[in-house]
C-alpha cells in the first residue's frame, strides 16, 4: 500500500513538473526567418528595434517585411512583453502613433503561428514570431527567448 | 484647407491600392489599411464657449465636437518607394472629408529618407497623431499647444500637415537612437498660408523608454485677416521631453512663437503630465499655462488642470475621463475674444478611442 502510495506522488510531482516544463516551452517566443534569406542571429535589443519599426534591417538580410499575429492570438501576448517589452495596448498604441503619422509602414499581421511560419517559409524578405514549439526545418531561427 | 468629397477620398485610396496593384507582384501584400475614431462629450459650467466658437467650443449645453475618424492606406510600391495617405474627417469641421496627409517616401538607405507631398506638420511630441486619440493617455492633446480643430485663437504653433518635401535621418548610437527632419513648403490655411516655411525637428530617442524632440521652424504669412501680419515672420520653439518607464508615464513641452513684432501675438505654452499605469488604468494629472501677448493691451494668462483616467477596457478600444479646471488670469485665453469669461470654469469629459 505504501509502495503504491510513494508511486502516485512521483506519478504527480512528475506530472507537475512536466506541465511546468511545458508550459514553460509553450512561452518560448521565436523569432524566424527564410532558411535561405541568409539573415544571421539577432539579439533582444535589434529584435525589440525591429518589431518597433526603428530598424530596417536585419544582418545578411537585403530588405525585411515584418510579419506579425493579431491582437488575439496568443504568441502575441508573450512576444509584446518578451520583446517590446510592452503590453499588448502599449504595443498597439505604439503602433498606431508610427502608422497614423505616416512613420512607417505596419506589419503584415497573421492569424496565428501556423500562417506565420508558412509565410516566412515562401518568402525569403520574411520575419516573423511564432511560439518556439511551432519552430520546423521550414524555418531558421533568429533569436529564441524564454 | 481644400476638401474634397467622399467620391473624391475614396478615389485616392482606390488609386493607391491600384497603383500598388499594377506594379507589386503580390499586392495584398504591399498594402495595408488602417483607421482610427474617436467620440468625445464634454460639458462646462460656463455658458461662454471654451477654446471654439459656438456649436464646437465646449459650453454648459454640451458638445459632442471632438468627435473624429480617419482612414490610412500604406502601399509599399517596391523595395524603396511607399506611397502613404490618410483621410480625415470630424465633427468640428462638419464631417468634410479632407487629406489629412499624402506623400511618397523614397528611402535612400535603411536610415536616410526623402518624402514629398502633403505631410504631416512635425512640430511637438504628439503633433503628428494628435488626431488619434488612442494614441495618447489625454481625450485631446493639451490644448495650450496643440491647437483644436475650429479654435480661432489660441498659440497656433501647430498645423496639420504641410505641402512640400523633408529629408529624414536617423543614426543608432548604443540604445540611443537620434533622428532629425528637415523640412520645407507651404501651409494652407482658411483664407491664408504660410510660405516659404522651413523647420528642422530634432529626436533622441532611449530605448524607448524616454523621447526628447525640439522643433524649430519659421514661415512667411500672406492673406493674413489682420493687415499687420501680412508678410510677418511666423516663427516658432518647442522643446519637450516623454517618457514611459516603469508604468509611469511623463510628458513635459514648452512653445514659443512670434509673428513678427506683432506684441499680442507672442505666446508662451507649456504643460507637463504625470501618469502611473496600473494594469488596464492609466490615472494621470496634467497642468497646462498659456501666456499670450504679455505686456501688450490684450494679454491672455490661463491655466487648465486636468485629472484624467484613461481605461484599455478592451483590446485596442479605450474608455477616457477627465475632470478639468480652467483658470482664466487676464484676457480670454482659448476662451472667444471679446468674451468675458468666468475666472473659474469646470468641465467633464468622456471619450471612446478605438484603432483598427
Amino acid at each position: 500500500m505504501k509502495k503504491i502510495k510513494l508511486t502516485m506522488i512521483a506519478a504527480c510531482a512528475a506530472l507537475l513538473i512536466s506541465s511546468l516544463f511545458i508550459s514553460t516551452a509553450l512561452a518560448e517566443i521565436a523569432i524566424i526567418a527564410n532558411p535561405a534569406s541568409g539573415a544571421s542571429e539577432i539579439d533582444t535589443k535589434t529584435a525589440k528595434k525591429l518589431f518597433l519599426g526603428k530598424t530596417k534591417s536585419v544582418p545578411g538580410m537585403d530588405s525585411v517585411t515584418l510579419v506579425s499575429q493579431i491582437e488575439a492570438s496568443s504568441t502575441t501576448a508573450e512576444f509584446t512583453q518578451k520583446i517590446t517589452k510592452k503590453t499588448l495596448s502599449q504595443y498597439k498604441s505604439y503602433w498606431s502613433r508610427m502608422i497614423f503619422s505616416g512613420k512607417a509602414m505596419p506589419p503584415k499581421e497573421l492569424a496565428n503561428d501556423a500562417e506565420v511560419k508558412a509565410y516566412v517559409a515562401g518568402h525569403t524578405d520574411a520575419v516573423g514570431y511564432v511560439d518556439a514549439s511551432a519552430v520546423d526545418s521550414s524555418v531558421k531561427v533568429l533569436l529564441r527567448t524564454p | 484647407m481644400k476638401r474634397i468629397k467622399a467620391p473624391t477620398a475614396a478615389l485616392l485610396v482606390c488609386c493607391a491600392a491600384m497603383s500598388s496593384q499594377a506594379l507589386a507582384v503580390s499586392w495584398a501584400d504591399r498594402i495595408s489599411i488602417g483607421g482610427f475614431a474617436s467620440t468625445n462629450y464634454s460639458l462646462t459650467d460656463s455658458e461662454i464657449p471654451f477654446n471654439g466658437e459656438e456649436n464646437i467650443g465646449h459650453d454648459n449645453k454640451g458638445s459632442w465636437s471632438g468627435t473624429r475618424m480617419g482612414l490610412n492606406v500604406n502601399a509599399q510600391i517596391n523595395k524603396r518607394f511607399r506611397f502613404a495617405s490618410q483621410i480625415f474627417a470630424s465633427k468640428a469641421e462638419d464631417f468634410d472629408l479632407h487629406v489629412d496627409w499624402a506623400f511618397g517616401d523614397l528611402s535612400l538607405t535603411d536610415d536616410l529618407s526623402l518624402r514629398a507631398g502633403k505631410i504631416k506638420f512635425p512640430v511637438g511630441l504628439v503633433n503628428e497623431y494628435t488626431e488619434v486619440g488612442y494614441a495618447m493617455p489625454w481625450i485631446k492633446a493639451p490644448a495650450v499647444i496643440y491647437t483644436e480643430l475650429g479654435a480661432p485663437n489660441g498659440p497656433q504653433m501647430t498645423r496639420e500637415s504641410y505641402t512640400g518635401a523633408s529629408l529624414l535621418g536617423n543614426l543608432s548610437a548604443g540604445d540611443w537612437i537620434l533622428g532629425a527632419d528637415l523640412y520645407g513648403g507651404e501651409i494652407s490655411l482658411e483664407g491664408s498660408n504660410v510660405r516659404k516655411l522651413g523647420g528642422l525637428s530634432l529626436t533622441a530617442d532611449w530605448d524607448d523608454v524616454v523621447l526628447f524632440k525640439a522643433t524649430a521652424y519659421q514661415g512667411t504669412m500672406h492673406g493674413a485677416a489682420i493687415p499687420a501680419m501680412e508678410g510677418a515672420k511666423h516663427k516658432a520653439l518647442l522643446y519637450g521631453v516623454k517618457a514611459d518607464w516603469n508604468d509611469i508615464i511623463f510628458y513635459a513641452e514648452r512653445g514659443d512663437i512670434t509673428m513678427g513684432d506683432l506684441a499680442t501675438m507672442k505666446a508662451t505654452s507649456w504643460y507637463t503630465t504625470v501618469g502611473y499605469q496600473m494594469g488596464k488604468l492609466l490615472p494621470h494629472l496634467t497642468y497646462q499655462s498659456y501666456e499670450q501677448g504679455k505686456g501688450s493691451t490684450q494679454e491672455d494668462q490661463q491655466n487648465t488642470i486636468t485629472l484624467g483616467l484613461r481605461w484599455d477596457f478592451m483590446p485596442s478600444v479605450a474608455f477616457k475621463a477627465e475632470l478639468s479646471q480652467i483658470n482664466t488670469d487676464k484676457g480670454v485665453g482659448l476662451f472667444p475674444q471679446g468674451s468675458t469669461p468666468p475666472g473659474t470654469v469646470n468641465m467633464i469629459g468622456f471619450g471612446l478611442d478605438t484603432v483598427f
